[in-house]
């Protein structure tokens, strides 16, 4: 018996396994390459100096400071929501409220910074009540507190997409065991859902961990002073103002370093999840839950609703706001429009096509070879853990040895796209494809289907509601792109996101408003529409 | 291989979303890097580019980066390779370096006519607008704005300010040289001082300026001529800058053309008309800086009522590239920790 319950080794589809170790390699050699292209340049940094010195020091304080507390703020209360969300499985808008979840990690940092701070700021709504109230004090957030919350504003909703499918692959039969055993909260947690968290909740933390490291204009903006600056603050410093790309590469190492030690942590804490292999996974048992345990959640979920929705409305209501004053040119908007679609599409594609394959082999090597399956993990989450200017710049490097003008400024833009978003598609994608594997491999192999028949069988309708995620946030992602875009700085290829910061950039406030929320929209809508047309009907 | 077919079809899908671009092939085509503000559709890149190309026989191809110092940085990376015919919006704090490059030709332009606050005698930048960076102020809010340096260096009942880091703005920079030009020797012990009042220090000026008129805090770091933007564009009085007594920071923008262009001719053509009367006329209402030719009456009322600053202040450049990193450290220490 236990010999029949190993899990297999290899994917299902033949060679799935091997273009995924493919990709993995290529991606590591890519962000290896990018970074060496910056070591070569002419510098003059010794690099021992630089690493031991007190600005350095001073700087990775902070950046780990901040860092540590986002992360820990975001994951706790990320937790105890998609928890809620998992329970409450059908209720009306909650569609649109995970929708709204996925809107803060792809808005543009500075649409954000003026979105929380209409909310938070000096002079925001809540500055405002509390003054109308007859208080005397001022909230004042700039310091560590605006970091980490504009932070937890961002990272909260992107860890309850990333935990909520961990909810999803457990297995309705174990809900009703545990129901059957009368089993208390607290034991359905340390006994069903601890062990799918140590199965996801490792990766989503670095994942946040990283993304708080490589934070850069949102900690200026509302860190209060010089003292709060990131690792990538330096890195801007160096390629900027010191032109001293080498100086660029050793700071990107150190930030790098920094995220593999936290990498390796989550790796170190990686459980074996044992995923039932159960058919069924809406949970139609939590509605006869008693009236408590849902009011919490409903408290939890409005938590974290009021958090998100608050900048969000604050962003909609200035874009409205503005219509009447902006002056805007609405051919350049709908052009600005379609390039950003144009170059979103693709680039969420291939992050498809690069994000799958290593998910697969990843999923597969993860019982019977655990050395490949951490290497895929490495490679799944390296675009997130190298600073994303001098992964950017040093892709800029390579790409000019080839090409040339419009074509190299699309591919650039396309590729540094898709590959800065690999780690989410991954993130997403993975539970999913547990799942599919937990229940179905033996089964398959028993009756002999595999192959293309099997994928288009068995693993497709499993897998479909989370590709659809996976490219709806891919798409989303890029739809807000700056770093390409400004990287390549091709004038036939300005985007919404450029529109709007060349608009922020002469003054036009309120230009730059409608643009803000326009492109909010555009996000929204074109994210539902590609998890509702991919992802089909099922998707969470 | 799967990867180009994506790109390709990428690139066609992204061709056919911007407007099509007639090149016939006898036209050469003059390629300009600058900053993306300069070529948005409101800024004075694409009138310029229309009058130029009426005459010139040539096309324009521009390429924006965020900033002067990112067109240095680029234009270092690239060395000899760079497709650039000119660079434009370098400022003057990075000219000695930006020809510390090698790739910097002369411009063989008169510049006899142009009238700036310093004389000007580069044989290789050619100017064509400055400013003074200002602490512009929210009048409604704050009807005594501090008057000079020493004011906003030492009064402890002053407001809160924004302005922008020197390790990623220029501006920002201005101001650190600014402090550095008045207070000498003081300097750290000012930016302890400021340090008290600041609310934040942002990225760029895009933020800090952004932040200053959502009303986060009623003293930002700009120029003397932000408040004719707001006369011009929205008809109020509401904002206005403050000359303080020790005098205004210059920052001059230039351009330049490049040894390495295969068009040389054409690069210095353009380069004498960025300073021709008529290109001049358009840059105070397009970029919102001073033009470098006397225009006159054609110069808009909002900036001849602009009042000038008591003093022009400006670093040598050398002086600059030398002190740069340790005025940087001064401040991180005063004003960081």
């Amino acid at each position: 018996m236990a010999e029949q319950r190993r899990p297999i080794a290899g994917t299902p589809i033949r060679g799935a396994d091997a273009l995924g170790m493919g990709i993995a390699l290529l991606l590591t050699l890519l962000v290896g390459a990018a970074l060496l292209m910056l070591f070569v340049q002419v510098g003059e940094t010794s690099i021992g100096a630089l690493l031991g010195s007190a600005y350095v020091r001073h700087i990775l304080r902070f950046t780990l400071l901040q860092a540590c507390l986002s992360t820990l703020l975001s994951v706790a209360f990320g937790i105890l929501v998609a928890r809620a969300f998992a329970r409450e499985a059908s209720f009306p808008g909650r569609r649109a409220l995970l929708g709204l979840m996925s809107l803060p990690i792809v808005l543009p940092s500075l649409v954000a910074v003026f979105g929380i701070i209409a909310i938070y700021g000096q002079n925001g709504w809540l500055s405002r009540a509390i003054a109308a109230a007859g208080a005397q004090t001022k909230p004042d957030i700039y310091g560590l507190g605006g970091v980490v919350l504009a932070h937890v504003f961002f990272n909260l909703p992107l860890a309850v997409r990333l935990l909520l499918p961990g909810w999803h692959s457990i297995p309705v039969e174990s809900w009703r065991l545990s129901a059957q055993l009368g089993m208390s909260n607290w034991s359905v947690f340390r006994l069903i859902e601890w062990p799918m968290l140590r199965r996801y909740l490792p990766l989503a933390a670095a994942t946040i961990f990283m993304l708080c490291v490589s934070s850069f204009a949102i900690v200026l903006a509302l860190g209060g002073g010089p003292g709060a600056a990131t690792f990538e603050v330096a890195v801007f410093e160096a390629l900027r103002f010191e032109f001293d790309p080498p100086k660029a590469a050793v700071l990107a190492l150190g930030g790098l370093a920094l995220n593999l030690v936290c990498l390796a942590l989550a790796q170190g804490a990686i459980g074996d999840a044992a995923i039932g292999s159960g058919w069924r996974v809406r949970e139609q048992d939590w509605g006869r839950r008693g009236l408590g345990a849902r009011l919490l959640d409903a408290l939890l979920i409005g938590a974290a609703v009021l958090l998100l929705a608050g900048p969000v409305a604050a962003t909609l209501f200035d874009g409205v706001r503005g219509l009447g004053q902006a002056t805007l040119d609405w051919s350049l908007v709908t052009r600005a429009t379609l390039i950003s679609i144009g170059l979103a599409v693709p680039a969420a594609i291939m992050t498809l096509m690069l994000a799958l394959p290593m998910v697969l082999a990843e999923a597969a090597a993860r019982a019977a070879k655990p050395r490949r399956a951490a290497l895929l993990r490495f490679a799944l989450i390296l675009p997130i853990a190298v600073s994303p200017m001098a992964l950017g710049l040093g892709c800029f490097l390579i790409l000019r040895l080839t090409l040339d003008g419009m074509p190299r400024a699309v591919v650039g833009i396309v590729l540094l796209n898709a590959v800065m978003v690999v780690p989410f598609a991954a993130a997403i994608l993975r539970p999913a494809i547990d799942r599919a594997r937990a229940r179905h491999d033996h089964l398959c192999r028993a009756l002999g289907i595999v192959g293309w028949s099997r994928w288009r069988l068995i693993d497709w309708p499993i897998l479909r509601p989370s590709i659809g995620t996976a490219l709806a946030m891919a798409a989303a992602m890029a739809l807000g792109d700056l770093v390409g875009i400004g990287l390549f700085g091709d004038a036939r290829l300005r985007n919404l996101t450029l529109l709007l910061y060349d608009q922020l950039g002469t003054y036009r406030m309120s230009g730059a408003a409608v643009v803000a929320a326009l492109l909010m929209l555009l996000i929204f809508v074109l994210y539902q529409a590609i998890e509702r047309l991919v992802g089909g009907r099922a998707a969470p | 291989m799967t990867l180009r077919r994506y790109a390709l079809l990428a690139a066609v899908i992204a061709t056919s979303a911007t407007a099509p671009v007639s090149a016939s092939a006898d036209e050469p085509t003059l390629t300009i890097y600058t900053y993306n503000s300069f070529i948005a559709e409101w800024g004075p890149g694409p009138v310029l580019q229309k009058d130029f190309e009426a005459t010139c026989g040539c096309k324009i191809e521009w390429v924006a980066l965020e900033d002067g110092a990112a067109l240095l940085s680029r234009l270092k990376l690239e060395g000899e390779e760079t497709d650039a015919d000119i660079v434009l919006g370098i400022d003057t704090n990075l000219t000695v370096e930006t020809k510390g490059t090698g790739l910097i030709a002369p411009h063989d332009v008169d510049l006899s006519a142009l009238k700036l606050p310093i004389a000007w005698n580069d044989a290789d930048f050619v100017p064509y607008d400055y400013g003074y960076f200002a602490f512009v102020y929210d009048s409604q809010t704050l009807p005594n704005p501090p008057q000079s340096l020493a004011d906003l260096a030492t009064a402890s009942d002053a407001p809160k300010l924004i302005y922008m880091d020197p390790r990623t703005s220029t501006p920002g920079l201005g101001l650190l040289l600014w402090v550095k030009e008045v207070l000498g020797d003081e300097a750290a012990g000012a930016w302890k001082n400021i340090a008290k009042k600041t609310l934040t220090v942002t990225k760029g000026w895009s933020e800090g300026y952004g932040l200053f008129l959502k009303g986060e805090a009623p003293l930002v770091l700009s120029y003397t001529t932000s408040p004719a933007y707001h006369q011009m564009v929205e008809n109020t009085d509401r904002y206005k800058a403050v000359n303080f007594t020790e005098g205004n920071y210059l920052q001059v923008e230039v351009a330049a053309r490049l040894k390495t262009s295969h068009h040389p001719d054409l690069a210095q053509k353009f380069l004498a008309f960025l300073v021709s009367r008529s290109a001049q006329e358009k840059i105070p209402t397009t970029n919102w800086m001073y033009p470098v030719v006397d225009l006159g009456d054609a110069l808009p009322e909002a900036f001849r009522k602009l009042p000038l600053p008591a003093k022009t202040l400006l670093m040598p450049e050398d002086k600059v590239a030398a002190n740069r990193t340790a005025w940087i450290d001064e401040w991180l220490n005063s004003a960081g920790q």
